[in-house]
């Protein structure tokens, strides 16, 4: 699954650890499903889609 | 919205873990050379002294910054206990030695006497399974998952390959324990592989900010 969370971060200059605390999880979670390694559970999609303030196909798409 | 502590950059060493780590390290054969060569008491004296020590590890590296090293509060709480698991299964097995040298006792006495050791090394089996359940974040739980698994798979491997060797008379027997520790290596492999690949993933991130 292809995702725009570095794009999204870098509009508000936000650092991955940054997302990571509004997200509450760890940075490395953050690292991995930005980085395409780990595909989020559909409630961790809600929460970034909601973070971002956007759907959540506006942030994943299939590869 | 989550706040941490950002004004200090923590490293490994500034968590319990790697501490503990080289308590039970450094502490095992000092406290193998107290019991064979002063005593008993010398050993009992140095158990308590590392216990001690123990506790203050924990109490000294606790906090949201080491919270942070770890990635969560329940990682950090993982390793805290498994370390002091580790130092009971030391206790634990110096004392079913000593008494075992001393002339096993017979009966339900003898079964409380492999207890010993043995209950430790259970307590490590259910402060894994208490990380798993307790772990809030998902990918970290995948992480822990993920090198059980590998884990596992070394058991599995070594295990049927060992059996059937020492079922043709080719290698000599091993106590049934030994799973453990095997599954504990492959633990450590896993984790391992993964944080490779969340290195190599670190170098593509250039510092915190998004250029």
């Amino acid at each position: 699954m292809k995702n725009r969370l570095k794009v999204l971060r870098a509009e508000r200059d936000w650092s991955q650890a940054d997302l990571a605390d509004r997200l509450e999880v760890s940075r490395q979670s953050v690292n991995a499903i930005e980085k395409g390694r780990y595909d989020p559970s559909l409630p961790l999609a809600f929460r970034i889609a909601e973070v971002f303030d956007l759907a959540i196909e506006d942030i994943f798409s299939r590869d | 919205m989550m706040t941490r502590e950002k004004t200090k950059q923590a490293d490994l060493w500034d968590t319990p873990g790697p501490w503990l780590g080289m308590l039970v390290g450094i502490g095992t054969p000092l406290l193998l050379f107290a019991y064979n060569r002063i005593g008993g008491i010398a050993a009992i004296v140095m158990l308590a002294t590392i216990i001690a020590i123990a506790v203050a590890i924990t109490w000294r590296f606790s906090g949201e910054h080491v919270v942070r090293v770890y990635g969560s509060r329940a990682l950090m709480r993982y390793n805290t206990r498994f370390m002091l698991a580790s130092l009971a299964y030391v206790a634990g097995m110096l004392i079913a030695m000593g008494i075992y040298n001393e002339g096993m006792p017979a009966g339900p006495l003898a079964y409380a006497v492999t207890l010993l050791p043995t209950l430790p090394t259970l307590a490590m089996i259910v402060v894994m399974a208490c990380y798993l359940v307790e772990e809030q974040d998902e990918y970290l739980r995948h992480r822990a998952s993920l090198s059980a698994i590998i884990g596992l798979g070394l058991v599995l491997v070594l295990g049927t390959t060992w059996g059937f060797l020492e079922t043709f008379g080719l290698v000599p027997h091993i106590w049934a324990w030994w799973v453990l520790p095997v599954w504990a290596i492959g633990l450590g492999i896993g984790q391992a592989l993964v944080s490779r690949r969340e290195r190599v993933a670190e170098a593509d991130h250039e510092g915190e900010k998004p250029s």
